[in-house]
């Protein structure tokens, strides 16, 4: 009682420190260190907690964990993931590192890797999914409220009204030009959607600029908009 | 409409109500992976473009799949590097035999293409300050990204070229008697990436 976790400082406050004192351009990564006590790693995550030794092989192990952190954080940052997302991922790949290390891990390869980061990522979807299913509380759909003060083509129409125009101009494309209208109309770069779709870049392009055309010649035709922009 | 006046718009519509049920979560890692089929491609997302759950869904296997690309080629524990310093030893035998003029670089293990290697600083090596890196080009490379990192991994500063050398400036503040990472990444005309090994150094 206690000696328990609270006698062991917070990862934010014993990371934070640690962070500032790393200068230059850093990028956002939302990396966790494990908490590092007396030379072991404590991992806890959801429950479960495991005390491991920390030695050569533990510290490139969360070395590797770090880099995970630093480039599976970008996509995050860019996509707008919240921070808890990414904390979870983090703390789920830690756990099953270490547990794979402790029944004798030889394998370190990219495809081991691969494979652990995608099962963590679909353990937690699935997770979030039970979650959700169980509670009565269920709030599909809230998303944050959109700035509506750019008095656009739309000023004559309620934002909501044009929303569903949109989306009804959109539904009404050519499917292979649909699908990346709507990945180009969610933010996604060019490049994601062509990697997305196994196509290349050429393709992408091609239909996208087409699936716009498509677009804008759709609610042209209902009066809406005619300022031409740039894919 | 503008780009950003139908993103809004679309955004706002699709907020709400997404449809029809939503795909299992292995059809979204599917997507990610690349194993999925064209038509399973675009129906899944079409619905996922369509709901802000799987959207996010997809994101975060999208991340981890990205942290696992660069994390899973970056090094091995000491006694897989073992083994991989043992084929190395293997291919370095065979590429002195057709190559003698030139030396032996260290710990490639990405196999794809050509690869990024830094010749300077040497790995293991201790070096004098100002710390110059070089590193060999890549055909079709656009720039390079460069990164210095702690030996734990945390990133100390890092730098964009299209250079194949650099001078670590002083203002990054290298510590003596402490041992830094550093590796090259190379963004390629078709905007893939290709990395180096990380060399390990330190700094006299």
């Amino acid at each position: 009682m206690v000696h328990t976790l609270s006698a062991v400082p917070s990862f934010r406050r014993y990371e934070r420190p640690a962070l500032a004192a790393i200068g230059v351009r850093r990028r956002p990564t939302y990396a966790r260190a494990s908490r590092e006590i007396g030379g072991w790693y404590r991992l806890g995550a959801l429950g479960c907690s495991m005390t491991v030794p920390r030695d050569s092989i533990s510290d490139e192990l969360e070395t590797l964990v770090l880099r995970f952190a630093r480039f599976a954080g970008r996509i995050a940052h860019d996509r707008g993931l919240p921070q808890e997302d990414t904390d979870e991922l983090l703390q789920e790949l830690r756990l099953r590192f270490w547990r794979a290390r402790k029944d004798g891990l030889r394998d370190l390869s990219a495809g081991y890797v691969r494979r652990t980061a995608i099962s963590a990522a679909l353990d937690i979807i699935r997770r979030r999914r039970t979650n959700r299913n169980v509670s009565l509380d269920d709030d599909e759909g809230t998303a944050t409220p959109l700035a509506s003060t750019t008095a656009g083509p739309g000023e004559l129409l309620d934002q909501s009204e044009l929303a569903q125009r949109v989306a009804r101009a959109v539904d009404a494309l050519a499917p292979a030009r649909r699908v990346v209208v709507r990945m180009h109309l969610q933010g996604y770069k060019r490049e994601e959607i062509a990697e997305l779709l196994r196509w290349s870049e050429a393709k992408t392009r091609n239909l996208l600029y087409r699936g716009l055309a498509d677009l804008r010649s759709a609610l042209i035709a209902e009066g809406i908009g005619t300022r031409e922009a740039t894919a | 409409m503008s780009d950003e006046e139908l993103q809004r718009a679309y955004q706002r519509a699709t907020a709400h109500a997404p449809p029809g049920a939503h795909p299992e979560p292995e059809r979204i890692a599917a997507l990610v992976l690349g194993t999925a089929r064209e038509p399973d491609r675009v129906a899944t997302l079409e619905h996922v473009m369509q709901c802000t759950r799987c959207r996010a869904e997809l994101d975060l296997l999208r991340s981890a799949h990205e942290g696992a690309r660069a994390a899973g080629t970056s090094r091995f524990p000491m006694r897989w590097a073992a083994l991989a310093a043992a084929a190395v030893l293997v291919i370095g035998v065979g590429a002195v035999a057709l190559r003698q003029s030139r030396p032996v670089t260290p710990d490639v293990f990405r196999g794809q293409r050509s690869a990024v290697a830094l010749v300077l600083p040497e790995a293991g090596s201790t070096v004098a300050k100002p710390v110059h890196l070089a590193w060999h080009g890549i055909a079709d490379a656009r720039n390079f990204h460069v990164e210095l990192l702690s030996a734990r991994g945390d990133v100390i500063a890092a730098w964009n070229t299209s250079d194949t050398v650099l001078a670590i400036p002083d203002s990054v503040g290298l510590d003596a008697s402490q041992s830094y990472d550093v590796w090259v990444r190379a963004t390629m005309t078709d905007r893939t990436e290709v990395s180096s090994p990380i060399v390990r150094f330190s700094v006299k």
